[in-house]
Formats: C-alpha cells, sequence, structure tokens
C-alpha cells in the first residue's frame, strides 16, 4: 500500500506541482506591490522546488522500501520510475533553458510607482545640489 | 502483491483497463493542476465587466469551456485515448506506460485534429 502511495505520488503529484509552477512563472499576473511580487515568485518557487526534490526523493525512496521488501512488481515500477525522473528532470532543463527568466528565484514585475526623488543628497565627487 | 520471483504475467484485457485507469488519472489531475495554477494568479481590480462573460471566475470559464467546445474535444481524446490503449496494451505490458502514452496521444491527436480544421477555415 505504501509502495502505491509512493509511485502513484510520484508519477502525478510531480507533474501536478510542476505544472501549477511552470504555469504561474510562465504567468503575467497583477501584483500591485513589490511585497506582492515577491510573495507570489516564492509561492512559485515553492512548487517548482517541491517538484524537483519530490522527483528525486520519491522514486529512490519506493526503490529502497521495495527492495527491503523484495517486492519484485514494485522494484520494476520504480526502475521505470527513475527512467520517467531523469525524463522530467530534461523535460524541466529544456523548459529553462528556453526562458530567460531563471526557472528559480524570479521575482515577477510589480505595478508599483517608483519613489519620486524629493531630497538632493551632495555626494562627494559627484554633482552639486542646486542652491548650494 | 508479486513475490518478485517471476514476472507477473497479466492478460490483455486487464492491461487495457489499467492503461484506461492511469489516463484517466492523467485527464483528472493536468486539469486540475492547471485550474490551481489560474486560481492563483491575482487579477487587476477596477476591470471593465459590462460585456458578458468578461470577468469569470477561471471555474466558470472552465464550464462555460466544456459547455461550448470541451464536450467535443475530450470525447475525441477519450476515443484517441482508448485506440491508442488497446494497440498499445498487446505490446507494452506495463499500464502505466501504455496509459501515459495514450492520453499524451489523445491529448496531442485532438490538438493536431483542431489546429488542421482551423487551418482549412
Amino acid at each position: 500500500m505504501t509502495r502505491a502511495a509512493v509511485f502513484f505520488g510520484w508519477l502525478y503529484g510531480v507533474p501536478f506541482l510542476l505544472v501549477v509552477g511552470l504555469l504561474r512563472r510562465m504567468s503575467s499576473p497583477h501584483l500591485p506591490t513589490s511585497a506582492a511580487a515577491e510573495a507570489f515568485g516564492a509561492t512559485t518557487d515553492r512548487f517548482l522546488v517541491a517538484a524537483l526534490v519530490l522527483n528525486l526523493v520519491l522514486p529512490v525512496a519506493g526503490l529502497v522500501l521495495a527492495r527491503s521488501a523484495r517486492d519484485g512488481y514494485w522494484i520494476r515500477h520504480f526502475v521505470g520510475a527513475l527512467v520517467g525522473m531523469v525524463s522530467i528532470y530534461l523535460v524541466v532543463s529544456i523548459a529553462a533553458g528556453a526562458t530567460t527568466a531563471p526557472l528559480i528565484g524570479d521575482v515577477p514585475t510589480d505595478q508599483e510607482p517608483a519613489p519620486r526623488v524629493t531630497q538632493c543628497i551632495p555626494r562627494s565627487g559627484g554633482t552639486g545640489c542646486p542652491g548650494g | 502483491m508479486n513475490d518478485g520471483g517471476t514476472p507477473r504475467r497479466a492478460s490483455h484485457g486487464a492491461v487495457f483497463r489499467s492503461s484506461l485507469l492511469v489516463a484517466l488519472g492523467w485527464y483528472v489531475v493536468v486539469p486540475a493542476a492547471v485550474l490551481v495554477a489560474w486560481s492563483g494568479l491575482p487579477v487587476a481590480p477596477g476591470r471593465d465587466c459590462s460585456a458578458m462573460f468578461s470577468c469569470l471566475s477561471p471555474v466558470e470559464q472552465v464550464g462555460l469551456f466544456m459547455i461550448f467546445v470541451g464536450l467535443p474535444v475530450l470525447l475525441g481524446a477519450a476515443v484517441v485515448t482508448v485506440a491508442v490503449a488497446a494497440l498499445l496494451a498487446r505490446v507494452v505490458r506495463w499500464p502505466v506506460v501504455t496509459g501515459t502514452v495514450s492520453a499524451l496521444c489523445g491529448v496531442v491527436g485532438v490538438a493536431a485534429l483542431v489546429a488542421a480544421g482551423q487551418g482549412f477555415r
């Protein structure tokens, strides 16, 4: 039962997280503040990191479980899952190569206006402020 | 579960039925992921919602899509999936592979048909 849960958790769970993460990364949502943009980017990163980590952990853990139970049926499944794991990493690397922004760690643009400069601070070696 | 000594030889019918279940899983998981991603996107406030169907929620948009084009598309994908699964289950005895490949063929087949149909217009 545990082996089946681990296998189907990998088979459907990892693509689920990847699809959610990649769609969020490719979207251009309305983010009114830079804080909202950072929070949105962090949530997207969590989906993608969880997918990439689970893609490694679940097949390996499943293979260890199946081997310790000497269950040939699930050993074959998890060996196949290792092939699927490599395929998923390949697909993700191709997707990462096709985008200009980094797949993980990217903060989307926000609609917060740039702060207006209201004060002049003189710098050594720079231009002086009007009026001394 | 099998004791691992000898490979389990499932009948063609059993592989076919299991493949359809795996394919059905894909038809549930991928749209659910799209819906979750779509629901999490913040929308711009102050949109002009005077036009009909201009400010629908993701669930409402999916419902509308299903009413107008979703059912024929899903039916076409299901037919292709069942046909590919029936053929593939004779060769590949692993339902995970046959179900996944047949679901992929169903989606790609319908997308190709839709693209070809638009090309004829």
